[in-house]
């Protein structure tokens, strides 16, 4: 009987290789002890391009014409990551409860314009921008304000069910139905988000190291990027973590994800001991385009 | 800034602006700016101490200076200023190993440990000497220290004094840290009685049998790690599965078999499903894979459950399910008993387990039927592959349906099976293509063109092949290669001049395969000066496949014209035709920098003529790029010995590549 799906074994060699144009492309490092991952994900890419060994798929990558496409559909195969609908959920408490009214306040009192700008930023099939919406929507002391969330990721597959924003079950495992029943529309045995909560976020293509693209975004009062940075070595991560450093305001947030910190990565954010959860936060006194 | 307005600036209150003074010392000469710094190290905010030593570090102090940090960890109430200086000198790294040295005597058994801590993290060998004499400090924290220290540095002369340590140092502390330290360096071999013996102390099991796992490599240690599995407590049942299973690699045969007997009387008698359940759920996945690993020796249908909890675990997947299939066709019935009940990823995987088990029963056929239509693409993916490993017509033609499922993943897969079963299949085959041809949408058309290749129907093809959309005629064009129609010959010349390129691509790759020199050689040849390097790589391989030696003299003069693309393509000739023209040419690009034409070459050379590349070795050793410098490596090996070993050794004392060390170190000790 003809065998489909025949696994193809990748060398430590074509690991390396591979493994260093996934890095120049995106950042993303993989390990030692992630050789089976890059293996078990990439091997399909071999039986559709009909290659017989990595070492080819490797010159695929290199000389191809299409490599820039097959570049973007790796980035779909390995980062491909479950999330769901108010995922940490003391993280987002110290979101709602704490430093929401704090940014208000401190906006009402500097007189700023009543606007608050969030990226989520690896905001993967779009369940934390429209967490985050949702979030803001139930905040009383922002009503009457403008909101804008912008979610950004490396992989054009999950950014399309973002922007589809139609979830199944086990995308609400941690959602009150209170917010099912108010902020979702039944479809075909699944849930899609209504518009009120679409308007308020906007989905986008960005590679975290693509410095040109990121500026195009403006500057943020709140960043909210979790479990991204641990996909990154520290060389990475630096650079990572000072762009977001650019591109928030004076004061404004940094949230993670619950096992990252920067230590040893960054000491320009401030550690906020909130209580419900530690943030980290841009000093106030460091300008626009700050030091890095 | 002045120095008095960097002081004050310090003084002020702000963390940010305290830590942006500290940042504004880079480039300052230290003995400007280092008591500002100093005072920095035992600030109240990490961000200000951090800042300090990034500063400090980037000062480069001297030995004179380093003495002065050291002193610095003595200050026993701030703890801040200690943390903060053990890592600047952690971060000097090797520049700060003398001035550590030095200290290694003080009076301050805190400072020693301090020290001994820090050479640790540096993990410099020339401190191993100083390391030894400390395990026998008089402190036993600092001994303890020396201990791990070594462990840390994983330097091999390390392991008799440690080994003699544990018999000298009854302290259990100190014996934990040297028992973690042998499990660290030293290699499997017979079990030193001490470990033996500390192995059945309460205090020290669990260190002893994480120790038993690295080092333990006979029945003596596996005996010590099957009483372990039925430890009272979780913690060492777990390391005692990981330790065991890392044994087991390590046995002769012999008695291999004699401690998988033993594992399966425990199972036999109740006393290892609990241990493995809960070490698979530990959470640790080193653990989860020796429960595979274990699970593996003893190949028993009860171990179902286990392995398919394993399965969901992508790290593990791929040899659970080998276990699986080992277990063989006993794994069938309870397979098909868990699917009701089994989430999404089992469901797939239990998919996966009776497609590869290959045996058609009709439970088998039942729950793969029922798969096909699965909710979730994964499962249906899996059940279509599966449907096409097994017998039955049925399970075939349900797979059709799939051909236009919303997934990409699942269409693939059909399509796959449908194509690998074109031959078994054809009227089946040749039906579905048949209702595909005449679809409007190109991507039907497509697949239409591959399912005739499939099925060998080459009038159906004949068609596609001057289809309106160009991926259905490239798809067409690449069947007739694949059936090697050389009646199609004129249409696939025609094809050579598509307006688009992968049409090209496909036609220049198949006319190697359908026509002869007579017919083929020309128009190939001319496909040789296609503005697409692709095109003129795939006329060249057909040409070399149908002119042979005849498409020497095109590769020369393709070689010196063409990219990357087209020259490998002309290595691959060169080789083919194992042609000393060739070999003499690209002996040109030996000083090139492009990695993958230049690995080409050496490979090609190494196989062919080794002396033209011998007088170039020493040159690409030292190329920039790893990958080139480990195929230079690799091409040694077909030197004679003398040259070989010769450059082998003046390449290891440059290699800093972990892969190309290891490689040339299997070199030398072959050599």
């Amino acid at each position: 009987m003809p065998v489909v799906d025949q696994a193809i074994v990748m060398p430590d060699e074509e690991f390396r290789l591979l493994r260093g144009l996934v890095y120049t492309h995106s950042g993303l490092y993989f390990g030692d002890d992630a050789k089976y991952l890059l293996e078990k994900r990439l091997g399909r890419r071999l039986a559709t391009h009909q290659l017989k060994s990595y070492r080819e798929y490797y010159q695929f990558l290199k000389f191809n014409r299409k490599r820039e496409q097959e570049l973007e559909e790796i980035m779909d195969l390995l980062t491909t990551n479950e999330t769901y609908f108010f995922r940490e959920a003391y993280q987002l408490s110290a979101f709602s409860d704490e430093i929401l009214p704090e940014l208000c306040k401190r906006k009402q009192a500097a007189g700023e314009p009543r606007r608050i700008r969030i990226w989520s930023a690896g905001c993967s099939s779009g369940e934390e921008p429209y967490t985050v919406a949702m979030l803001l929507l139930e905040q009383p002391c922002l009503q009457g304000w403008q909101f804008e969330i912008i979610g950004t990721d490396i992989s054009q597959r999950v950014l399309q069910q973002a922007r589809r924003g139609i979830y199944g079950r086990s995308a609400f495992r941690m959602t009150d139905d209170y917010y099912l029943l108010k902020y979702f529309e039944p479809q075909d045995g699944a849930f899609r988000i209504t518009d009120r909560v679409r308007q308020l976020v906007s989905i986008s293509y960005l590679n975290l190291l693509d410095q040109t693209r990121m500026a195009m975004l403006g500057s943020f009062d709140l960043i909210f990027c979790r479990n991204v940075i641990i996909y990154f070595d520290l060389a990475v991560k630096k650079q990572v973590v000072a762009s977001f450093h650019r591109s928030l305001r004076d004061g404004g947030f940094l949230l993670l994800g619950h096992s990252e910190s920067l230590m040893n990565i960054s000491t320009l954010f401030t550690l906020r001991h909130f209580k419900n959860d530690m943030v980290y936060q841009k000093p106030l006194l460091s300008s626009a385009g700050g030091a890095s | 800034m002045t120095m008095p307005e960097r002081s004050s600036a310090f003084a002020a209150q702000d963390e940010e602006v305290r830590r942006r003074t500290v940042q504004e010392q880079y480039g300052v000469p230290l003995d400007r700016c280092r008591d500002l710094l100093v005072t920095a190290l035992g600030d109240d905010s990490w961000r200000v101490r951090k800042e300090a030593v990034e500063v400090l570090v980037a000062s480069r102090p001297g030995r004179d200076e380093m003495r002065g940090l050291i002193d610095l960890l003595r200050h026993e109430d701030n703890a801040g200023l200690r943390n903060a200086t053990s890592e600047l000198l952690v971060r000097l790294g090797k520049r700060a190993v003398p001035a550590l040295l030095d200290h290694l005597q003080d009076h301050d058994q805190d400072l020693r440990k301090l020290l001994v801590d820090t050479l640790a993290a540096i993990g410099e060998r020339s401190a191993v000497p100083a390391l030894l004499t400390a395990l026998d400090d008089p402190d036993v924290n600092v001994a303890a220290a020396a201990a791990e220290a070594l462990g840390a540095i994983g330097d091999q002369s390390a392991v008799p004094a440690l080994v003699q340590s544990l018999d000298r140092q009854q302290h259990d502390f100190f014996q934990y840290n040297a028992l973690a330290a042998l499990g660290r360096i030293a290699s499997p071999g017979p079990l030193p009685p001490v470990v033996a013996r500390l192995a059945r102390h309460d205090m020290l099991r669990l260190a002893a049998y994480e120790c038993l796992g690295k080092i333990g490599a006979d029945t003596a240690a596996a005996d010590l790690l099957l009483e372990g599995l039925q430890s009272q407590l979780p913690s060492l049942r777990s390391v005692a599965v990981r330790s065991l299973a890392a044994v087991l690699k390590h046995l002769a045969p012999l008695f291999r078999q004699t401690v998988i007997e033993q594992l399966r009387t425990l199972f036999d008698q109740g006393l290892l499903e609990k241990t493995l359940t809960q070490a698979a759920a530990s959470g640790d996945a080193e653990v989860a894979e020796a429960v595979v690993v274990l699970l593996e020796a003893l190949a028993d249908p009860r171990s179902l459950p286990l392995l398919f909890q394993a399965v969901v675990d992508e790290r593990l997947a791929s040899r659970a399910m080998d276990v699986l299939q080992s277990i063989g066709t006993a794994a069938i019935a309870p397979s098909v008993a868990r699917y009701a009940l089994a989430d999404e990823t089992e469901r797939a995987a239990i998919c996966t387990l009776l497609g590869r088990l290959g045996q058609l029963q009709p439970e088998v056929e039942q729950t793969i039927s029922r798969a096909l239509s699965d909710d979730v693409a994964l499962v249906r993916r899996a059940a279509a592959v599966a449907a096409g490993s097994l017998p039955s017509a049925a399970l075939l033609s349900a797979v059709t349906s799939l051909l236009d499922d919303e997934d990409p993943s699942v269409r693939d897969a059909a399509l796959q099976v449908l194509r690998a079963r074109g031959g078994s299949h054809s009227e089946l085959v040749r039906e579905i293509a048949g209702k595909m041809i005449s679809s409007e949408l190109p991507e039907q058309r497509r697949v239409a063109a591959l399912l005739c290749a499939a099925s060998g129907d080459c009038q159906q093809l004949a068609l596609l092949i001057k289809d309106e959309h160009a991926a259905v005629r490239e798809s067409a064009v690449r069947a007739v290669g694949r059936l090697a129609l050389t009646a199609s010959c004129p249409n696939l010349v025609m094809a050579l001049v598509d307006e688009a390129e992968e049409v090209r691509i496909a036609a220049a790759e198949s006319l190697g395969a359908c026509c002869g020199k007579h017919d083929g050689g020309a128009p190939l040849r001319l496909a040789l000066q296609d503005p697409s390097s692709w095109v003129q790589a795939a006329a060249l391989r057909s040409l070399v496949e149908i002119c042979g030696d005849e498409a020497l003299s095109d590769a020369l003069e393709l070689w010196q014209r063409g990219d990357e693309v087209a020259q490998l393509a002309c290595l691959e000739a060169f080789d083919l035709l194992a042609a000393p023209e060739g070999f003499a040419l690209i002996t040109q690009a030996l000083g090139q920098r492009d990695g993958e034409v230049l690995k080409g070459v050496i490979e090609v050379l190494a196989r062919h003529t080794p002396d033209l590349l011998l007088p170039w070795l020493h040159h690409i050793l030292r190329h920039t790029d790893w990958d080139v410098r480990m195929s230079a490596v690799r091409a040694c090996a077909s030197l004679p010995p003398p040259e070989q070993h010769d450059l082998l050794r003046m390449a290891l004392d440059l290699e800093d590549h972990d892969l190309v060390r290891q490689a040339l170190r299997q070199l030398l000790d072959g050599h």
